[in-house]
């Protein structure tokens, strides 16, 4: 009986745990600490603290709008299992397996989803990183050169004479040439 | 300057190279001239090339003069210009060659140069050398034309190499094999499938690889005898060799070529196992030999690290499989192909003897045999759970037979063969929602399910009983049809997207509407295959807009056999050459569409019929040149007849001509007298009045497909068509052929035409090869009665133009 109200009681103390976060422009944001482990630096920076009960960190990299959105996603992908780590992704499906939700959650203007792969990267959570990269790893695949100078707004910084010398160089590219990806299973 | 970009000011480079892992790697070669970043980026970064592939494996057999003649796409300048170290200093595009390309291969540990025109030389180069001989360990040079025996010498440099494959490089022989063992000694493991000049002889001198530890032999007809035999002395240790493949690739057994069996000699198991004792897979495809009752015994007990088998069971095996059954049990993959003879009890007793748990693939020599009933078929997949490849005849089985085996094997089966089965719909559905993982589906005649039930009501008093459906009408009204049967399917959306390769036949029952639904379907398809008593216009106009990965395309239109009842809705034509089903829409104009009559051509009995109803018809256009079709065509029919009747087309020249004028002033004029055949627009149009036809040229030329919503349509051109066989009258007729064949298969290599009668002359034959000659590899005509060419064209397509023309199973030859 007592072991198990010592358990329940640790258990309790847990879920009330919860973690106060600062941004760059001074927003303060209170979350579980379940929710907030899921970034390992948190977790890290939890852990050398020592004391787990309302603990305060600041992020000086990461701006208030983006550490919201980076905890709607903490939020929503709190129940998941412990993923398996990728030592080499695979190249033909994976950009394919991003879930709805995260599609409809990164769904966001180019902006705003690079600062979240920052900041994903700078907080170290590798699923939202992972996620993150996929999507804009989806925004290339399959697209000629133009069309990705287009979708990033890249400008062409060649003169048309290196262009034509690279273009030569990259003849083997041709759409005759070109597997779908889908078959490039391997 | 303008400002950079978002992600380039936003992401730094490891981020960058995060994203770029995920983009496949021709991919990534083209994001190399997005911007000076980036291209940085990516030269810097080794990891992201490992694996360099610059294959042309989606050429079913590799492309003709791949490189001669278009000096941009020579494998061996690109390979010049990726690999090149110099700095350019003189040239003035200094700035652009800062960075010399060759660091980024520094890691590659993959080469696939497959159908490629590499010439090994490259090997040698100093700074080829330095670069990949510490890293490169798998090397592919599969159907590569200029590997010879002598050049394998430069592959000594490549210190690291493990995996070789040289398969299908046909000039390799025995003297190529030793410089490999001379000078490459290091190679772990062989891939010599399929060439055709080694012998055991030059196999044995391998074995001087002391590292060598797999082989495959694949296909190689000259290897007869078991090499070690032919030398008696026992090698003085025994060798590390862990895999070997002899016998047939049963993939490449395609219909057309008759099964080739190996047999073998001097066939000794105790000095196999003597000799490799540490044989882990064996596979002996398609070798047929008296396998002594104690062999397979001795094979199992002497290779005690043996995990895979693949052998070709017989009446005779069985029995011997049963008494080794559970060393079988303890195998880790079992693949059996199923000789002629077997009968079902024999299969039952394998089955008994429980000897089956590690069934991976299990293939039938003829689709005859017929070995399983509904229960031994439950049996089979309750012990072998994990089959990936199952072919079955169904004479003995039940229409829902096949609903336990899918869902037993949902997770594994990849190739189904289905052989005479009767599937109900739910056994359809089944294996459209079942199979997880199915890639390839075959299944030849089909039938729509000849025991479906419908409701009826009878009786007085109005009791609704089930009673066999037995009119079409019923049929159809009740779910029971041809179309449903193909619609389920299709009904799953993955399986639609996973299916690569599909082949169906059928005598009765099915049309032309209801085929089309699988190409709409099944995007991803790369080989089709079907095999129907009607023409297929709806099909092909499916298939050019639907499945852009299209490699290989079969249609084989006949008509059904004498014995087959005539439940079918198609009426039999007692006429020569094979001829068309119903029509495929009840359209008033029916008379108009019929593609083809017993005594003349195709196109030219299908103007003079659109001559005649443009005359009935409201809208029609009494144009000029109509009526001289109609004239011009009434002499064509008596030439013909005359022809026919004279027996012999062949050698008569005299006959020639007023059909070759004919045809072209037919082309010519409809040329003139077509509307769209505008001048302004830069894509020619074609037109045939005959849906076939139309079908035909709209497949070639195919049609515009818009990628997204946003996007600009994009035209889908049947690009990457490799193989096409056309069996039986397709509407196929010298002006298709010439124009919008020539036109659009701009990838053809093999063209099989059969039976391709009316409307095809040896003009559009060889005008067809005069445009495509740069692609076309060979041209199989067979049956082909108004094709007649006559030794000054024979000469010009099979030398000049390079072409194997093959006629009725003669080969053209060269007059000298």
């Amino acid at each position: 009986m007592r072991f198990i109200t010592l358990a329940w009681v640790i258990g309790q103390l847990a879920a009330a745990a919860t973690v106060r976060i600062t941004s760059s422009d001074n927003q303060e944001f209170t979350v579980p600490h379940d929710i907030a482990c899921q970034s390992q630096l948190i977790k890290n920076m939890i852990k050398d603290v020592g004391d787990a009960d309302k603990v305060s960190i600041s992020l000086p990299n990461v701006s208030g709008a983006i550490l919201r959105k980076v905890l709607e996603y903490a939020t929503m992908h709190k129940d998941d299992p412990p993923e398996v780590p990728e030592i080499e992704p695979k190249l033909s499906w994976s950009s394919n397996d991003i879930e709805d939700r995260d599609k409809q959650f990164l769904n966001l203007d180019q902006e705003t989803l690079f600062e979240i792969i920052l900041a994903a990267k700078y907080l170290d959570m590798k699923s939202l990183l992972g996620v993150g990269t996929k999507t804009v790893g989806n925004m290339i695949k399959g697209k000629t050169v133009e069309e990705v100078r287009a979708v990033f707004n890249i400008v062409k910084d060649y003169t048309p004479e290196e262009e034509e010398l690279i273009r030569k160089e990259k003849e083997w590219l041709e759409d005759h040439r070109r597997i779908n990806t889908n078959n490039n299973a391997e | 300057m303008a400002p950079a970009a978002l992600i380039d000011q936003l992401f730094p480079t490891e981020v960058l190279i995060a994203v770029f892992k995920l983009v496949d790697e021709r991919d990534r070669c083209r994001l190399c001239t997005v911007n000076q970043r980036w291209k940085r980026v990516l030269y810097n970064a080794p990891e992201l090339w490992k694996r360099l592939d610059l294959s042309n494996r989606c050429t079913l057999g590799g492309d003709k003069f791949i490189e001669h003649l278009d000096h941009i796409k020579n494998t061996n300048n690109l390979l010049s210009s990726l690999f090149s170290q110099q700095q350019q200093t003189s040239s003035p595009y200094a700035s652009l060659s800062q960075q010399p390309s060759v660091t980024r291969f520094s890691r590659i540990t993959r080469m696939d140069l497959s159908c490629t025109g590499i010439d090994i030389d490259f090997f040698s180069q100093s700074y080829v050398a330095y670069t990949l001989s510490t890293s490169l360990t798998h090397l592919i040079l599969s159907g590569c034309p200029l590997v010879t025996s002598g050049s394998l010498f430069n592959l000594k440099s490549l210190k690291s190499l493990t995996y070789l494959d040289i398969s299908h490089c046909d000039n390799v022989d025995d003297l190529g094999l030793e410089v490999l063992s001379f000078f490459v000694t290091w190679l772990q493991e062989l891939n010599l499938a399929y060439l055709f000049k080694i012998t055991e002889h030059g196999i044995k001198k391998l074995f001087r690889m002391v590292g060598l530890r797999a082989l495959n032999l694949l296909g190689c007809c000259r290897v007869k005898s078991y090499p070690w035999a032919i030398t008696n002395a026992v090698p003085k240790s025994p060798l590390q060799l862990r895999e070997l493949s002899i016998g047939e690739d049963s993939r490449i057994q395609t219909r057309g070529f008759w099964l080739l069996w190996c047999t073998w000699q001097h066939w000794d198991m105790k000095k196999l196992s003597d000799i490799c004792p540490f044989l882990e897979t064996i596979r002996l495809n398609m070798v047929l030999f008296d396998l002594p009752p104690q062999g397979l015994q001795i094979l199992l007990d002497e290779c005690k690290h043996l995990k895979t088998l693949c052998l070709v069971i017989e009446r005779n095996t069985i029995p011997t499989l049963c008494s080794v059954a559970e060393q079988l049990r303890n195998l880790k993959m079992l693949d059996l192909t199923v000789h002629i003879g077997v009968q079902g009890e024999q299969m039952e007793s394998l089955l008994a003897a429980n000897a089956l748990p590690k069934l991976k693939a299990l293939k039938f020599h003829s689709k005859h045999t017929d070995v399983f009933t509904d229960d031994s078929l439950k049996t089979l997949t309750t012990q072998a759970p994990s089959m990936e490849y199952l072919e079955l005849n169904g004479d003995n089985l039940d229409s829902s037979a096949m609903i336990p085996v899918v869902e037993r094997l949902s997770t594994t089966l990849q190739s189904l063969l289905l052989h005479h089965v009767k599937l109900s719909n739910n056994a359809m559905r089944a294996i459209a929602k079942k199979c997880k993982t199915l890639r390839d589906l075959t299944i030849s005649d089909l039938q729509v399910d000849v025991k479906g039930t419908v409701p009826q009501r009878c009786g007085v008093n109005g009791v609704t009983e089930r009673v066999l459906a037995t009119t079409e009408r019923e049929k159809y009204k009740h779910g029971l049809g041809a179309a449903n049967k193909l619609k389920w399917l299709v009904s799953d959306p993955s399986i639609c997207m996973r299916l690569k390769k599909i082949e169906l036949a059928s005598y009765t029952g099915f049309s032309d509407k209801d085929l089309a639904c699988i190409p709409t379907a099944c995007t991803n398809l790369q080989w089709v295959d079907f095999h129907f008593s009607f023409t297929f216009p709806k099909t092909l106009v499916a298939l050019s807009k639907h499945c852009p990965n299209l490699l290989y395309l079969r249609l084989f239109h006949s008509n059904p056999p004498a014995f087959y009842d005539a439940e079918s809705p198609t009426p039999s034509r007692a006429s020569v050459s094979a001829t068309s089903a119903t029509p495929t829409t009840g359209a008033p104009n029916a008379s108009q569409r019929r593609p083809s009559s017993a005594h003349s051509s195709a196109n030219r009995i299908a103007f003079l019929q659109a001559a005649q109803s443009a005359r009935l018809s409201t809208s029609s256009r009494t144009s000029p040149f109509m009526a001289s079709l109609y004239g011009d065509t009434s002499r064509v029919n008596v030439a013909s007849k005359r022809d026919r009747r004279r027996g012999s087309g062949r050698k008569s020249v005299s006959s020639d001509v007023p059909r070759v004028s004919i045809a072209q002033s037919v082309v010519e004029s409809s040329k003139k007298g077509n509307p769209a055949t505008a001048k302004g627009k830069s894509k020619a149009v074609y037109k045939c009045s005959s849906p076939e036809g139309q079908a035909l040229i709209s497949f070639s030329l195919g049609s515009e497909v818009k990628k997204n919503a946003s996007d600009v349509p994009v035209p889908l051109f049947n690009k990457k068509l490799r193989v096409l066989d056309l069996s039986g009258n397709h509407g196929l007729s010298d002006y298709i052929l010439s124009s919008a064949f020539a036109e659009g298969l701009t990838n053809l290599h093999t063209l099989f035409l059969e039976g391709c009668d009316d409307g095809l002359t040896e003009s559009g034959v060889v005008k067809f090869a005069e445009k495509r000659w740069k692609t076309l590899k060979r041209m199989h005509l067979r049956n082909c009665r108004g094709v007649a060419l006559n030794v000054v064209q024979e000469n010009f397509l099979s030398k000049s133009l390079e072409i194997d023309v093959v006629v009725d199973g003669g080969r053209v030859r060269n007059l000298d």
